[in-house]
C-alpha cells in the first residue's frame, strides 16, 4: 500500500489510496494482485494510472514476484470512499478566497516547479 | 475459427470497406444535387478542428475508456473522415456522422450504468455532434453548424468537470441550477441562437455555466497544488475566463448582424476554452490513448500563455477590426501549437534517455 500511496491521480494530484480507488489487495508468496478502479468508467487514464500502479510495486519489492494489477471498470467510485482530509480538502476550503489562491499559486509558480 | 490476433486487421478491412460505401453513397447524393456542403478547403476550417480533430480526440478518449477493441472503430472513422475531408467533404461529413453516433452510443451505454447528471451531459454533448454535422451537410454551410459543433465540445468538457466536482460536493440546489442552466444552453442552440436572432439565452446560459463551473471545478483546489495538478488548473479557469468573454460577446456583437462577432464566439470558445483544456491534459491524455510517453514540464507555460495571448489578439481584432491583430493572432497560434509539441516531444526524449541510462547502470 506504501507503493500504491506514491500513485496519484495526476488531474486531482491525490493519491489512489487515498481517493478510495484501490480495491483489493492480495499478496502471496510469489505475486501480489491488486485490483483498482477509477472516479467514473468513462475516465481514460485508467491503462495510465494502472501501468504506474504496477512498476511502483515493482519497484518497492525484491525482484522475482509477479505483480499484476487490474482495472475493475463496473466499480461505481463515489466521494465517500476518499478519505476524510481528502474531502475536507475539496469541501472545506470555501473560507478561503480565490485572491489567496491565486496568490498561492502564483507564489508556488515563481519558488519551485 | 478466426485467430484472435487477426481482429483488428479484419476491423480495418472493415473499416474500408465501410469508407468506401460511404464514399459511394455520397457521390451517388452529388450526382443527384442533394447535398451541397462547403466547396473550398478554406470553408472547411471549422470541420477540420472542431470535427476532425476535437472530435476524433474526444472519440479516441471514451474508447480508450471502455477498455473494448471494437470501441476503437468509433475514432478511427472519425480520424478516416479528417482524412477524406480533403478530397470528399460530403463523404466525410457522412462519415463523421456515423463516427458521433458511435460516440453517443458509447455516453449511452455509460449512462446506464452510471444513474448521475454528468453522464447524461456526456450523452446529450455528444448527440449534438452528428447533430451539427448534418446540419453542416443539409445546409451547406458550416456557421450554424460551427454552435452546435461547440455545443457538443462544451457540453462535453463540462461534463468531466462535473464529475470530477463530486469531490466538491456541491449542493442538491447547486446541481439543479446547473441542470436548468445546460438545459437552457441546448434550448438555445436548438432554437437557432445566435444566428436566428437572438443570443440572450445562449449568452446567459453560456455565462451563468462558466460562472457555475468557476464556482464549483475542483480547480479552485488544485491551483494550490504543483506540477500538472496546478497547470492544469490555471489552464481551466483560464479557459472559464473565455466562457464569460464569449457570452459578452454574443451580446456585444450578436453573430446574427455581425460576422466579427461570429468570429469571436467561436475562436474564445475554439481556442481560449477548449484548446486550453487540451493543453491542460495533453500530458496524461497522450500515454494513456497512445502509449507515447510523455509528461508534464514547466515550460508547457510559455505556450499556454501564448495560447491565451493569441486569443485576446483575436479578440481584439473582433471588437477593433483591426485586420492586423487577427493575423497576428493566427501566426501566433501556430507558432503556440508548434511550440507545445515541440516541449511535450522533448519530454519523450528525456524519459528515454533516463530508462536507458537505469538500463546501462549509469
Amino acid at each position: 500500500m506504501q507503493a500504491l500511496a506514491s500513485v496519484e491521480d495526476p488531474e486531482l494530484g491525490v493519491s489512489i489510496v487515498d481517493l478510495g480507488l484501490v480495491r483489493h489487495v492480495e499478496v502471496t508468496s510469489d505475486r501480489v494482485q491488486v485490483t483498482i478502479a477509477m472516479t467514473t468508467p468513462t475516465c481514460p487514464l485508467g491503462g495510465l494510472i494502472a501501468e504506474t500502479a504496477r512498476a511502483a510495486i515493482e519497484g518497492s519489492l525484491a525482484p522475482g514476484k509477479a505483480v499484476t494489477v487490474t482495472l475493475d471498470r463496473s466499480f461505481h467510485w463515489t466521494p465517500d470512499l476518499a478519505t476524510p482530509q481528502v474531502r475536507d480538502r475539496f469541501t472545506g476550503s470555501t473560507s478561503v478566497s480565490l485572491a489567496d489562491r491565486l496568490r498561492t499559486a502564483v507564489s508556488g509558480l515563481l519558488g519551485s516547479q | 475459427m478466426m485467430q484472435r490476433d487477426t481482429r483488428p486487421l479484419l476491423a480495418l478491412l472493415a473499416l474500408i470497406a465501410v469508407i468506401g460505401l460511404v464514399a459511394g453513397l455520397s457521390a451517388g447524393m452529388a450526382r443527384l444535387g442533394q447535398f451541397e456542403p462547403a466547396a473550398s478547403l478554406a470553408d472547411r476550417h471549422a470541420v477540420f478542428v472542431l470535427c476532425g480533430f476535437f472530435g476524433t480526440l474526444i472519440c479516441l478518449e471514451r474508447a480508450v475508456a471502455t477498455g473494448w477493441l471494437a470501441a476503437l472503430a468509433i475514432p478511427a472513422a472519425s480520424a478516416a473522415a479528417g482524412a477524406l475531408l480533403w478530397f470528399d467533404p460530403l463523404a466525410a461529413g457522412l462519415l463523421f456522422v456515423l463516427a458521433g453516433i458511435g460516440l453517443a452510443g458509447l455516453a449511452v451505454q455509460a449512462a446506464l450504468v452510471i444513474r448521475s447528471l454528468f453522464a447524461i451531459v456526456l450523452v446529450v454533448g455528444a448527440v449534438l455532434w452528428p447533430m451539427g454535422t448534418l446540419w453542416w451537410l443539409v445546409e451547406g454551410d458550416t456557421t450554424a453548424a460551427g454552435y452546435i459543433w461547440l455545443g457538443f465540445l462544451i457540453l462535453t468538457i463540462t461534463a468531466e468537470r462535473i464529475e470530477l466536482s463530486r469531490l466538491r460536493a456541491p449542493s442538491p440546489a447547486s446541481q439543479a441550477a446547473l441542470a436548468a442552466i445546460l438545459f437552457v444552453f441546448c434550448l438555445s442552440l436548438l432554437g437557432g441562437e445566435p444566428l436566428a436572432g437572438s443570443s440572450w439565452l445562449l449568452a446567459l446560459s453560456l455565462f451563468a455555466l462558466a460562472v457555475w463551473l468557476l464556482a464549483n471545478d475542483i480547480a479552485l483546489i488544485t491551483i494550490q497544488g504543483r506540477g500538472l495538478a496546478r497547470f492544469s488548473a490555471i489552464a481551466l479557469l483560464g479557459g472559464y475566463g473565455w466562457m464569460i468573454v464569449a457570452a459578452a460577446g454574443l451580446l456585444l456583437l450578436p453573430p446574427s448582424v455581425s460576422s466579427a462577432g461570429h468570429d469571436l464566439y467561436v475562436h474564445a470558445i475554439g481556442l481560449g476554452f477548449v484548446l486550453s483544456m487540451v493543453f491542460a491534459h495533453a500530458p496524461i491524455i497522450l500515454p494513456s490513448v497512445t502509449g507515447v510517453d510523455v509528461r508534464y514540464s514547466a515550460p508547457l507555460y510559455i505556450p499556454l500563455l501564448l495560447l491565451h495571448v493569441a486569443t485576446a489578439l483575436r479578440a481584439a481584432s473582433d471588437l477593433t477590426s483591426i485586420p492586423d491583430l487577427r493575423s497576428a493572432s493566427a501566426w501566433l497560434t501556430l507558432f503556440t501549437l508548434a511550440l507545445y509539441v515541440l516541449l511535450i516531444a522533448r519530454t519523450i526524449r528525456r524519459r528515454a534517455k533516463h530508462k536507458a541510462a537505469a538500463g546501462t547502470g549509469r
